[in-house]
């Protein structure tokens, strides 16, 4: 993997129209990374050549716009192993994923949703509206001091749960939970798992079928694509019994006055008129990392994150977040630094020295709540990232806190 | 400038952006009078620190952020104090 001739692509990275400036070091990678040429481009050449409506209208251009989504769509399925296209259905991301299966799966009172206690608030407050307004029961499973989830804990929390819906790598802390064994419990019990694979999706090589999950929700914008692009995968069955939540145009075959006829899996859950342009965008992006190779990517994280890890443990009232060996945390690294708010340290990396890494409670509010954490600093690593850029951070991070 | 709530509590922040700023020694000793004065060592940087935890944190590029002030008139006026301060 050559990460200078990967940065080439990323015209961000190249600073070409703005040469007063320093070259920006982007570190927020667990939020949203950066797009190369290839996906920008594509994106345009949907606006150029065939900016219809898909699914609808029976000329050319609609046709065309029809069979290049679904050419994204294949690319997406094929990525996660999958030969079925139609088990991906296209959402504005995560969140929305979620809150299908939140809506969709027609949860009744006294029905149990399992979560972790470390969820992004995308996996947690649509539990909580269903705990209000439905009367089911959300468990939350405790992690261990580290964070790490404890298997035996897990199997006697997922008895009689219906769902088990978690987090597969915590945007918090970088720690993936062991899918496979979570999976194969749960199912023991007839439970039903949605990861959320926010931040495992672009971070390494998944295989659903191998992994034999039943619904799996991510976000393009953080795999190098376009934003307001997300995937709900779920099993093709399972998916047939989901109900759609936002309904309407192009998800029906017919309709009377009174009643409604809807289409097929995907269909019936992709109301309204498309982000054509993204799914196109997003099938480059899914492209682009195939090429690069998702084990590349996660070898040069980890190898980026033992760097920081390794200095960041030099300094002093410095807390990382998580589990101790570096590797266990893929590409992310959060902190917490004695009396100093994470907040001005992250404005004056960003305004001194353009280094953009997160602060606050990266929408993990609960965990920082009943842990009484103060807010923290996240770095999050990806593809384009350098050792370069990670030993001027800690320069930089040093030059900060030897001034606060 | 925009005054919002942060910190979850009875506290708010702004931020706003003045032209180009150069952080001099008479601004430093003009601020010492009122608060704690933090200055990066290529002045490029300057936190200034109330009684009560206030900060603004004042930026050459002319960022200005100011955090955890005790109401929405306080932001104002400490805003006020950086614009008589760095705007002739």
């Amino acid at each position: 993997m050559n990460v200078e001739e990967i940065r080439k692509d990323f015209p961000i990275l190249l600073d070409k129209d703005n040469k007063e400036h320093k070259p920006i070091i982007y570190f927020d990678n667990a939020c949203m990374s950066l797009k190369p040429e290839c996906v920008i481009s594509e994106m345009v050449r949907y606006y150029h050549e065939f900016s219809a409506c898909g699914g609808r209208s029976i000329h050319y251009l609609s046709r065309r716009v029809s069979e290049e989504v679904e050419k994204a769509r294949e690319e997406i399925a094929s990525f996660f192993g999958c030969k079925d296209a139609r088990e991906f259905v296209f959402v504005k991301n995560t969140t929305e994923a979620i809150n299908l299966v939140s809506y969709g799966l027609n949860l009744k009172k006294g029905d149990v949703v399992l979560t972790s206690d470390k969820e992004h608030n995308s996996n947690l407050v649509p539990w909580q509206m269903l705990s209000k307004k439905k009367g089911i029961e959300h468990r939350i499973v405790p992690t261990r001091e580290d964070n790490t989830l404890d298997i035996e804990v897990f199997e006697k929390f997922v008895k009689g749960a219906s769902l088990v819906s978690i987090v597969h790598t915590s945007n918090l802390d970088g720690y993936t939970m062991p899918a496979k064994e979570i999976i194969e419990i749960a199912h023991e019990h007839d439970a039903l798992v949605l990861l959320d694979g926010a931040q495992s999706a672009p971070h390494m090589q998944i295989d659903l079928k191998k992994l034999d999950v039943d619904l799996f929700a991510f976000s393009l914008h953080k795999m190098l694509g376009p934003t307001g692009v997300g995937c709900l995968y779920g099993k093709y069955e399972i998916l047939e019994k989901l109900e759609p939540f936002i309904t309407g145009g192009d998800t029906v075959d017919d309709t009377t006055y009174t009643s409604a006829q809807f289409k097929d899996v995907p269909s019936k859950f992709e109301a309204g008129l498309g982000n054509y342009a993204g799914y196109v965008g997003a099938g480059e992006a899914i492209r682009y990392l195939k090429k690069v190779g998702m084990k590349n990517i996660r070898e040069h994280e980890i190898k980026l994150n033992r760097i920081i890890d390794r200095e960041l443990r030099e300094f002093d009232g410095l807390k990382i977040i998580g589990p101790e060996d570096a590797s266990l945390r893929g590409g992310i690294t959060s902190f917490v630094v004695e009396d100093t708010d994470s907040h001005d340290i992250a404005l004056i990396l960003s305004e001194g020295s353009r280094i953009f890494v997160r602060s606050g409670a990266f929408c993990v509010h609960s965990w920082f709540n009943s842990r009484r954490v103060p807010p923290a600093l996240r770095v999050s690593l990806y593809i384009y990232n350098t050792k370069e850029e990670c030993k001027i951070f800690i320069e930089k991070l040093r030059e900060v806190l030897g001034l606060l | 400038m925009k005054i919002h709530p942060c910190g979850g509590k009875e506290l708010y922040s702004a931020e706003a952006h003045i032209e180009e700023i150069r952080i001099t020694e008479d601004v430093k000793k003009t601020f010492k009078k009122y608060f704690k004065v933090l200055v990066s060592p290529d002045n490029q940087f300057m936190m200034l620190e109330d009684k009560k935890g206030c900060r603004i944190l004042i930026f050459s590029t002319g960022r200005i952020v100011i955090r955890m002030a005790s109401s929405e008139d306080e932001v104002k006026k400490y805003f006020r104090m950086v614009e008589e301060a760095f705007v002739k």
